[in-house]
């Protein structure tokens, strides 16, 4: 994505680990200065982003690490309050529920887990300790999926 | 067939003859050596165990984990009720074979974020990954990018 001024490189990765490109260096290494040279640019206008099922750690060290479920998230915010077709909706819910709830590492029903944690916070005794006790697995489940945060070093 | 208790006797004594031998070899001899030491084995009190200190455990990291969650449950209410609108019944595209298939996902991304797909949301939907992945939302610019693949 090449927004003028800086430029972003994604490798996303799914059911493996980072390997070694073409020149035998580690992919999030090598694409950013090949991109770069490609583009003209210095290097330091290269934003590197490694995406992954559970946001793992790239071999560059500069590279933002992110997950599926954040940029789905990330998706739903915006699209929340825009008036779509209804074709470009059901596409962009397709992706949005895929990314969700399959394209993450958790071991619990993406689906069911939200929509039974979506259900619980509109009753009154969301906050009560004694129900956050009982529901202490699924919470933190869906703390665990839905909360995790893009690592970088900057 | 022993009609008698005199011939029942002298049943028993051959019979006690033949089987003698057979009881006294060194195998069963020292099962039974075995079996007699077993019955001087004291009975082993059974292990202690620190239920106390699991309790106090329990009892300090629960309520850690549970202000822990409560912490987090404005983040966690905003972020289910919104993923809750947008979830379909089945997951199509699991269900077309694309589960974890890494060019397909770099080519649904592009797509998701491409201007063509619905113009007016473009640099807002571009912006917002940005400002989820921590970057400046600046580096967007005034105009939407082209996502290549």
């Amino acid at each position: 994505m090449d927004f003028g001024k800086f430029a972003i490189v994604v490798e996303a990765k799914t059911a493996s680990y980072e390997h070694a490109a073409p020149s035998g260096i580690s992919q999030t290494l090598a694409y950013p200065s090949a991109i770069a040279r490609k583009l003209g640019r210095p290097i330091e206008d290269i934003e590197m982003i490694y995406i992954s099922p559970d946001g793992h750690e790239a071999q560059n060290e500069k590279a933002t690490m992110t997950t599926f479920v954040t940029f789905a998230l990330s998706l739903a915010s915006v699209l929340e309050t825009e008036e779509l077709p209804p074709d470009t909706r059901t596409a962009y819910k397709m992706v949005i529920t895929h990314f969700l709830t399959t394209a993450t590492t958790s071991s619990a029903s993406v689906r069911e887990l939200i929509t039974r944690v979506a259900g619980w916070s509109l009753q009154p005794d969301w906050t009560d300790d004694r129900r956050i006790l009982h529901r202490l697995h699924d919470l933190a489940e869906a703390a665990t999926i839905l909360l995790s945060e893009p690592k970088h070093e900057r | 067939m022993v009609k008698s208790a005199g011939q029942f006797a002298a049943f028993a004594q051959k019979a006690n003859a033949l089987l003698r031998p057979r009881l006294s070899t060194p195998i069963v001899l020292q099962f039974q050596e075995f079996i007699e030491k077993a019955r001087r084995l004291e009975p082993k009190p059974p292990p202690e165990v620190h239920l106390n200190e699991f309790k106090r455990f329990a009892d300090a990291s629960i309520p850690m984990a549970v202000a822990s969650i409560k912490q987090s449950l404005p983040a966690i209410t905003e972020r289910v009720r919104l993923a809750s609108k947008w979830l379909t019944d089945h997951d199509l595209l699991k269900l077309a074979g694309f589960r974890y298939v890494e060019n397909s996902y770099t080519k649904l991304m592009a797509w998701a974020l491409a201007e063509t797909t619905h113009p007016p949301s473009a640099l807002r939907r571009q912006r917002a990954w940005m400002i989820s992945l921590g970057l400046d939302e600046a580096m967007c610019g005034q105009n939407p990018c082209l996502p290549e693949t």
